[in-house]
């Protein structure tokens, strides 16, 4: 079961790379055509990485929390079909999957540099909470990066419009209005996913190591997550910013938010160096 | 205190922007304290290695506050301004809530006229019959409907308004909370050997960490390590990793009986136990060159060496002489095969022992194996032996009374941030106008949602459909 598993993460890794491909190729050429093409690949993907997690997730008896490989497959997986759901519900946002698919496509690529052994599940992992806290963390990474995907959007149609030489194909994206709630719509849905995550987290940390925060540097940088994506909604709310200066704020708050899940373990000595480097 | 000045401080406390700056230097600190090691977070031994490595750095980051950065009076100062400005924003955002589920606003139609949903409709009906009309289809929609003479506001979701004000009321409960726990808080590690009890007394642990408020409150009720486990699997079978089986006694009397492992910790009168480290304990025994015995007594490890393995040091009766030892348990290559099919492992220690800093001992030891060493005070041989092995297990002991405070906190918190997301106050206000010179009615209609204001465009739509619908097509 291990080496199909493998082939189905191969051939999920394959498609998103290659809708990845057809986004940029739509976004550059400016041509609507072919995205629901990217989006079928993209869909095609997440079928065979979703069977992948299945074979695995049976043959491990565990979900996929334990090891890295796991831990970035998931989160490759989650975001991937945050978006497509996403583009479902709002159909003219399709294209911001040319941010999605190449960081889900990235997600994978890292994921695959790590061990494939099956982990056994340590005691210190036994534990609901903890799949409550791993599974919210890839909602709310899946979330705010379609949210960075939107940003994204919203700065190229605003240059655009600026330039006065506003072509059909992004006249055709949702107004800027709207793109901008949009992307309050799934910061705000992160920060509440980063809320249960924090929260499930703490009394997992509690249950594992008798404390619910202990300033470990994980802990600390996914507060300071917390914060920022706190105020960006702040700013948004009762300064008045909206727009473009959010949509910045958006795509720079992403590097913390990946710093946060993916980086600390390697930079800083922590509690959950173990967890989120093997 | 003048008016001017009162005003001048409630305007300062209450500004959206002092939020933002306080958030931005907590999220610096933060960082900052990342960076350098926190003696809050890391364990005496551990934190010690680090001074030890790093002399320069500490000394500077000590004499700076640092190395205990989040319990820093100017950190602890700007959680308190954050608090007292949530407070202040949420005291007005409540009062705000409130007034606008008190009073609903009337609008005419300057107003209406200007929202992003906005439309205006002619009828030939009758005044009276089109505001019976428009409030009975408000109120088929979910709507709570309002009317002065010929004003309507109808409302939906109300108690959505709170939804932000609340998220601002949770983060104030768990900053009380994290306070108060903390202040009353008794933190510290209990070292226990396999059979052993101690008293929940403050000389009993090794590491103990006391707030302001614990007043050294300590319960003194016993705490026994019945059984290690190495191993341990629960009663489905499923490893669980070390446990210790402790027994909680009072008087004499057995009041609590848990196995503690890994996500399986035991409470009692507010306590919380959990095992984290584990080594063995040996039984060393001196004894007089007539075999009766000396002093002896089970060691666990007071100390870690530069690799991280655990070290016993200990004096060695009055002799005058210190001893260093490790102790493993190891596979000999004539292991016996238990009846379980585990290999059976054997004890080894690892000795060394100093006279005033001078190495005069240096070798191992099995189980029942005996070292001469001379007592140059007494001018004779005595005998170190070592007869026994047990397992110790470091218990973690907490007692915080803020952490179900701060559970509900973010509990709630999770709850408010549903509210303020999937509660969205909507509001649709209608004016009807008699047009004197047409024998016409107007009808002004306009409706706005707090948030995803565009979602709610086809909402409005329908409403306004159906408003269409009964009162410029259909009959009386």
């Amino acid at each position: 079961m291990g080496q199909i598993d493998w082939i189905m993460y191969l051939t999920a890794a394959t498609l998103y790379a290659l809708s990845s491909v057809v986004y940029i190729y739509c976004l550059v050429f400016k041509n609507e055509g072919r995205i629901k093409f990217a989006a079928n690949i993209a869909l095609a993907g997440l079928l065979f990485h979703g069977v992948s997690i299945a074979l695995r997730w049976a043959e491990a008896e565990h979900g996929p929390y334990v090891s890295m490989f796991e831990i970035l497959s998931g989160y490759a997986w989650v975001s991937t079909a945050i978006f497509l759901i996403a583009q479902q519900k709002y159909g003219k946002i399709k294209i911001a999957g040319f941010i999605v698919m190449p960081v889900s496509f990235l997600i994978m690529g890292a994921s695959s540099t790590y061990s494939r052994d099956i982990q056994l599940i340590p005691a210190s992992l036994r534990s609901y909470w903890l799949i409550a806290h791993v599974a919210f963390a890839k909602l709310a990474f899946g979330s705010i990066l379609v949210a960075v995907g939107i940003a994204a959007l919203y700065i190229l149609k605003e240059r655009s419009s600026k330039k006065n030489n506003m072509d059909s194909f992004y006249d055709r994206l949702p107004r800027l209005q709207v793109m901008d709630e949009l992307m309050y719509h799934f910061v705000a849905s992160g920060l509440l996913f980063l809320t249960i995550m924090i929260g499930a987290g703490a009394i997992w940390a509690n249950q594992t190591w008798g404390r619910y925060w202990g300033w470990d540097p994980t802990e600390t940088w996914s507060l300071i997550t917390w914060f920022t994506y706190g105020i960006c909604l702040h700013l948004r709310m009762n300064v008045g910013w909206a727009g473009k200066r959010v949509a910045w704020l958006i795509i720079f708050s992403i590097f913390i938010l990946a710093f946060s899940a993916f980086g600390v373990g390697y930079v800083y000595n922590s509690l959950h160096t173990g967890y989120l480097t093997s | 205190m003048s008016f001017l000045t009162e005003k001048k401080i409630t305007a300062f406390f209450k500004s959206r922007k002092l939020a933002i700056i306080l958030i931005l230097l907590i999220i610096i600190f933060s960082i900052i304290g990342t960076h350098i090691p926190q003696k809050s977070q890391l364990k005496p031994d551990v934190y010690n290695v680090w001074k030890t490595n790093h002399p320069t750095e500490a000394y500077y980051f000590e004499i700076l506050g640092l190395t205990g950065l989040f319990s820093s009076p100017i950190f602890m100062g700007l959680v308190g301004l954050l608090f007292i400005n949530t407070l202040f924003c949420t005291r007005i955002m409540i009062g705000n809530a409130f007034r606008r589920l008190n009073n609903p606003q009337f609008q005419k139609k300057g107003y209406i006229s200007g929202l992003e949903n906005n439309m205006e409709l002619r009828t030939e009906k009758e005044q009276k019959h089109v505001t019976s009309a428009i409030n009975s289809i408000l109120k088929s929609a979910g709507y709570k409907v309002f009317q002065e003479e010929n004003c309507i506001v109808a409302e939906k979701n109300r108690f959505g308004v709170f939804g932000t004000s609340l998220i601002h009321v949770c983060i104030l409960i768990i900053i009380l909370a994290a306070v108060y726990g903390s202040l009353g808080r008794m933190e510290g590690d209990m070292r226990l050997i396999e059979g052993q009890t101690l008293s929940e007394d403050h000389g009993n642990y090794i590491f103990v960490n006391e707030g302001l408020f614990f007043y050294g409150n300590h319960q003194k009720f016993d705490i026994n390590l019945e059984k290690f486990y190495t191993d341990y699997k629960d009663e489905t079978g499923t490893p669980r990793g070390t446990a210790g089986k402790l027994v909680i006694k009072e008087n004499g009397e057995e009041m609590k009986t848990d196995i503690v492992y890994s996500n399986n910790l035991m409470s009692y009168k507010g306590y919380t136990f959990l095992g984290n480290v584990y080594g063995l304990a040996p039984l060393l025994i001196l004894k007089n060159p007539d075999g009766t015995i000396y002093s002896g007594s089970y060691l666990t490890a007071s100390d870690t060496d530069n690799s991280g393995r655990y070290v016993a040091s200990f004096e060695i009766g009055n002799t005058g002489l210190e001893g260093v030892l490790m102790a493993y348990m190891t596979v000999p290559l004539t292991s016996e095969i238990t009846e379980s099919g585990e290999i059976k492992q054997t004890p080894i220690l690892f000795l060394k022992i100093f006279d005033r800093g001078n190495q005069i001992y240096d070798g191992t030891l099995r189980l029942n194996d005996t070292v001469k060493i001379y007592d140059k005070y007494l001018g004779y041989d005595r005998t170190l032996g070592f007869y026994d092995i047990k397992y110790w297990s470091n218990f973690y002991i907490v007692k915080d009374a803020g952490t179900l405070l701060v559970y509900a906190g973010i509990g709630l918190i999770t709850l408010s941030l549903m509210i303020s997301y999937f509660i969205i106050p909507k509001r649709v206000w209608v004016e009807v106008i008699k047009d004197e010179k047409s024998d016409a009615t107007e009808i002004h209609i306009g409706g706005k949602a707090d948030k995803f204001k565009f979602l709610y465009e086809d909402e409005y739509s329908n409403l306004v459909n159906k408003i269409e619908e009964r009162l410029c097509y259909g009959t009386n």
